[in-house]
């Protein structure tokens, strides 16, 4: 039975320390995704652990973690639903070349210097419990992912959302998504076969059928409640348990065939319909829940997973590499590939610079690395430094590219599709 | 796929990592006779070739070191034990094992010595790692 007086604690603490870090950052001009991410490593043992382990041990009992980390769990299913919803391969259309190229050179850039990098680490840092070839196509794929909510959130903050720049780089980091995901779910396959009693056809075969299912039976199902949605006038209740029971559903049916459960969850988000009666509302009544309450625990979990401690000595220079090596494939891809397509070199920066933000979205790939046990804790905490880099170091290094007096010279086309923002960080 | 294929030839570590039931092989002296009782268990995270385990019960003694080829060498600090165990606060704990592998099980052979305590001699003991989850996701 869970402590519930202790949970109550934990949550409340976290909840805290989310807000007041996320206002912090916000201060020097920081999402506060960043904030809310750096205050999950706070409160675990690379710092609350490590200056008041008597307090952190009382607040954070290793037997009390599981509740912890079951909600947790839970909100990053409904997280990656909200990630499916919003996924909007429509913003592709009109961006042309630049968005095609750039999306691609920003995925394979970044993927094949994460396994070369791979020859380095594998003997380094993992055991021979996993194989070369699920160790180097996750490191790749981490390398590859972009956060898509988080630099919506900082174009639209910046004003560049409605720009050929912006429209570009949402575009491609929407391409992105579901190519880093795809991905991922290839490696998590080739990873848990050798551990789990699922075949390798099985889960391969059970996969793809599932996702065909998905897209053409569920989907076709899901088209009824548009007209539910018309007769009744607008978001129901009833509606809300369909959907929140399809997400759960799904996420169970992923887990189950040997995936991981947030697959499930994103590829419920994705077969919804795109009508906005159903899609706003949804988002409307999930966010709020899911920025205060539910990312913070999945961030707190993160931290309590995360021990910089572990990296010591010849690890920090790894460290180093793995940052350099993850700025170069996607910052310097991205970029080489907006120039090629007739873009300015400040532009084509700028979307590099973007393109290489990581954010909650390389937290969640990492999550399930360590959950698959493809990568060990101490990559796992680089990696989690990895992603507070790239995510930390694109608001300064985009305000030296296009100062605000800059700004005002980009071009600004038609309203777009681009004028759905995720309503996520 | 030419890195994948290159990567095939580089040879990782040998996996330690995961739970142990520890049994004894022979009668302990005091400070094992308390770490190493009733339902004691070893758990071993691994990052390459650094291990950090904690030992006992409620992961009583960490103890951090590295694996060579099979060989496991961990050092920790003893903690505070109850009265009876009359071990020396700070004193140190080393253990060394030898990793076995089986198709089902891991298997670790080793010795856990105390360095100061007078009623404590080095112990051998077995530890067998607990079969993984199958799902580790949720």
């Amino acid at each position: 039975m869970p402590d519930t007086l202790l949970l109550l604690a934990q949550i409340a603490g976290i909840l805290v320390a989310a807000r007041l870090v996320g206002r912090a950052v916000a201060l020097i001009g920081q999402p506060r995704v960043v904030g809310e991410m750096l205050a999950g490593i706070m409160l675990g043992p690379s710092l609350l652990g490590w200056v008041a382990p008597g307090l952190s041990h009382s607040l954070f009992p290793p037997g009390s973690l599981g509740f912890l980390s079951a909600l947790s769990q839970i909100g990053l299913v409904f997280f990656m639903f909200l990630v499916g919803l919003e996924l909007d391969l429509k913003l592709l259309r009109g961006q042309g070349k630049a968005a095609v190229v750039t999306s691609h050179a920003s995925i394979i850039a970044p993927f094949c210097l994460g396994a070369v990098l791979a020859l380095f680490l594998y003997p380094r840092l993992s055991d021979d419990g996993v194989s070369f070839t699920a160790f180097a196509l996750f490191v790749g794929a981490a390398m590859s992912v972009t956060a898509f909510p988080v630099l919506a959130r900082m174009l639209t903050e910046r004003g560049m959302l409605r720009t050929r720049l912006g429209s570009v780089t949402i575009a491609a980091a929407a391409v992105d998504d579901v190519t880093a995901w795809c991905i991922l779910a290839v490696v998590i396959v080739v990873a848990r076969t050798a551990e789990t009693a699922i075949s390798l056809p099985v889960m391969l075969g059970g996969t793809l059928l599932y996702v065909l299912v998905m897209v053409t039976v569920v989907r076709w199902a899901l088209r009824r409640l548009e007209n539910v949605l018309e007769r009744r006038g607008g978001l129901s209740q009833d509606i809300v348990a369909i959907v929140v029971f399809l997400v759960l559903a799904s996420a169970w049916t992923t887990e189950r065939l040997g995936v991981h459960a947030v697959f499930g969850a994103f590829l419920a988000g994705v077969v919804m319909p795109r009508d906005e009666q159903l899609v706003r509302p949804l988002l409307d009544r999930f966010n709020d829940l899911m920025v205060i309450l539910f990312l913070p625990l999945f961030f707190a979990f993160t931290g309590l997973r995360t021990s910089i401690g572990l990296i010591s000595g010849d690890l920090w220079l790894y460290c180093g590499l793995i940052i350099a090596v993850a700025v170069l494939g996607k910052l310097g891809g991205s970029a080489l590939a907006a120039r090629t397509t007739g873009m300015s070199w400040r532009d084509s920066w700028a979307v590099g610079t973007l393109m290489n933000t990581r954010g909650l979205m390389e937290l969640v790939v990492l999550n399930v690395g360590l959950d698959v046990g493809v990568i060990s804790p101490a990559l796992f905490a680089m990696m989690v430094l990895m992603a507070l880099t790239t995510t930390f170091m694109t608001s300064p290094v985009l305000a030296r590219i296009y100062p605000t007096r800059l700004l005002r010279t980009l071009h600004h086309p038609a309203e777009s599709a681009t004028d759905r923002v995720p309503a996520r960080p | 796929m030419g890195v994948l294929r290159l990567g095939q030839g580089i040879r990782a570590p040998q996996a330690v990592h995961g739970r142990y039931a520890v049994t004894h092989l022979e009668s302990a002296g005091t400070c094992q006779a308390y770490l190493l009782s009733g339902d004691s268990s070893l758990t071993m995270t691994q990052s390459g070739t650094q291990v950090t385990a904690s030992l006992g019960r409620a992961g009583a003694v960490t103890l951090r070191g590295h694996v060579e080829g099979s060989t496991l060498t961990l050092v920790g600090v003893v903690p505070v034990l109850p009265a009876q165990a009359a071990c020396p606060v700070g004193d140190t704990v080393r253990l060394v094992g030898q990793a076995r592998r089986a198709p089902d099980h891991g298997h670790l052979d080793g010795t856990l010595a105390f360095l100061r305590c007078a009623d404590c001699s080095t112990t051998e003991f077995h530890a067998q790692r607990m079969i993984p989850t199958l799902a580790r996701g949720l």
